[in-house]
């Protein structure tokens, strides 16, 4: 399965890649909200699970989730927050507009493989 | 006439930490040698006495003070570590004794509660640039994040207080925090420590790492430990949004600094090397 990770750091997306290639997933990156639309319209049909930061330049991830929970070509895609914003408003606000999954920063590479593992079987069949 | 308060035999740190916090009172602080304190304490109204972690020249210090105090009345509050107080509390009470013991880093509320106790006279000047509430959310994001994301343990190993928010470290990662409370949190970190932290949270070697990648991990770093403090501080006075992290590198850095507030510089000790995170935050009326 094609994995999306969306972070504007290139450190979170270097141990998510490891991650989702450790299990077996092949990974897309985008550094912004914008970069990470650009590659839906492009390849919206290859992706399963969007790993997605909230605190971005440009558009924020919660912006991103709810344009990708609009637009029909991508509204099935299973979203997983992964962002350092912990306070529960915030995954309340995630969860309310489409968000299947979440997980707060500090993580290790064990919680980031379960949940990983986790979204994945919340993929429609 | 103003209160008198005399800090005996402190280590610099903490008599810059009890200079600062005393300064928000009405009060005029003196700092008294060891040698001098028994002939000088009776022109006191409180003395601040310094014990060290090994108490027995401290026992022996504090007997001759209260035999210098004879029939004048002038409270002894010891100040010491976790460690000290084991020995400290045997000396609190009865003729000869100390009358409390206030323990290391001093807190605002702690030396307001003892001012007020033993002195009856405390006026806070601006109570905002002294509480110091919010400091232990990022303790405690520090070494949750250096252990869930390097697998490193850290301990603090200090608290003081800075006149500016100058890094001293090789890299240095900043988030400005905007809100109910607005700052800045920084991390600053050796060359070493920070090619360290790094190469562990990417599971790379030294050789494999890049500038560009320790400065993005150090950015990050800073952002995943100001996020785990904001949810502690979300219901608080202290609650504050954050900002993108930015990463300065090739030494001393200094932040902008909200006027007038001063910066507390929390001090870990990691794989044997020290790393500081500044925190500078103040309430705003918004």
């Amino acid at each position: 399965m094609t994995i999306l990770s969306v972070d504007d750091s290139t450190t979170i997306r270097r141990i998510v890649k490891r991650s989702c290639e450790e299990l077996g997933h092949s990974v897309l990156e985008a550094a912004d909200g914008a970069a990470a639309i650009a590659t839906l319209e492009e390849k919206s049909g290859e992706v399963s699970l969007i790993i997605l930061d909230w605190n971005m330049p440009g558009m924020t991830g919660l912006e991103v989730l709810k344009k990708v929970k609009s637009d029909p070509k991508t509204k099935h895609i299973v979203v997983m927050m992964l962002t350092s914003e912990a306070d529960m408003n915030f995954v309340k606000e995630a969860l309310a507009a489409g968000a299947q999954n979440y997980l707060t920063k500090p993580f290790d590479q064990k919680m980031l493989a379960l949940k990983i593992q986790e979204s994945m079987t919340m993929i429609p069949a | 006439m103003s209160t008198e308060v005399a800090l005996i035999g402190f280590p610099r740190l903490q008599e810059q930490i009890a200079t600062r916090l005393l300064s928000e009172h009405d009060v005029h602080v003196e700092h008294v040698g060891h040698e001098e304190a028994a002939a000088r304490l009776q022109m006191f109204n409180l003395a601040l006495f310094f014990w060290p972690d090994g108490g027995e020249v401290a026992m022996q210090r504090l007997k001759a003070m209260k035999e210098g105090l004879g029939d004048h009345v002038c409270p002894i509050v010891i100040v010491t570590s976790h460690t000290g107080q084991y020995t400290a509390q045997h000396s609190v009470g009865g003729n000869d004794g100390a009358e409390d013991i206030m323990l290391t880093p001093l807190q605002p509320h702690d030396v307001l509660q003892k001012l007020s106790k033993y002195t009856g006279a405390v006026k806070a000047k601006d109570p905002i640039a002294v509480d110091a509430d919010f400091i232990n959310p990022f303790v405690s994001g520090t070494v949750e994040t250096l252990k869930q994301m390097a697998g490193m343990n850290c301990e603090r190993t200090g608290l003081r207080l800075a006149p500016d928010a100058t890094s001293t470290g090789f890299y240095s990662g900043t988030i400005g925090l905007s809100g109910k409370a607005e700052g800045f949190v920084s991390v600053t970190f050796s060359k070493d420590l920070a090619t360290n932290i790094v190469c562990k949270m990417l599971s790379m070697t030294t050789e494999e790492v890049t500038e560009e990648d320790i400065r993005d991990g150090v950015g990050e770093f800073m952002n995943v430990v100001a996020g785990a403090a904001k949810a502690e501080l979300v219901n608080t006075k202290h609650a504050f949004s954050l900002s993108i992290p930015q990463v300065f590198s090739g030494g001393p850095h200094t932040a902008a600094q909200p006027r007038g507030i001063p910066v507390f510089v929390i001090e870990f000790k990691a794989d044997g090397e020290r790393f500081d995170v500044l925190v500078c935050l103040r309430q705003t009326h918004s």
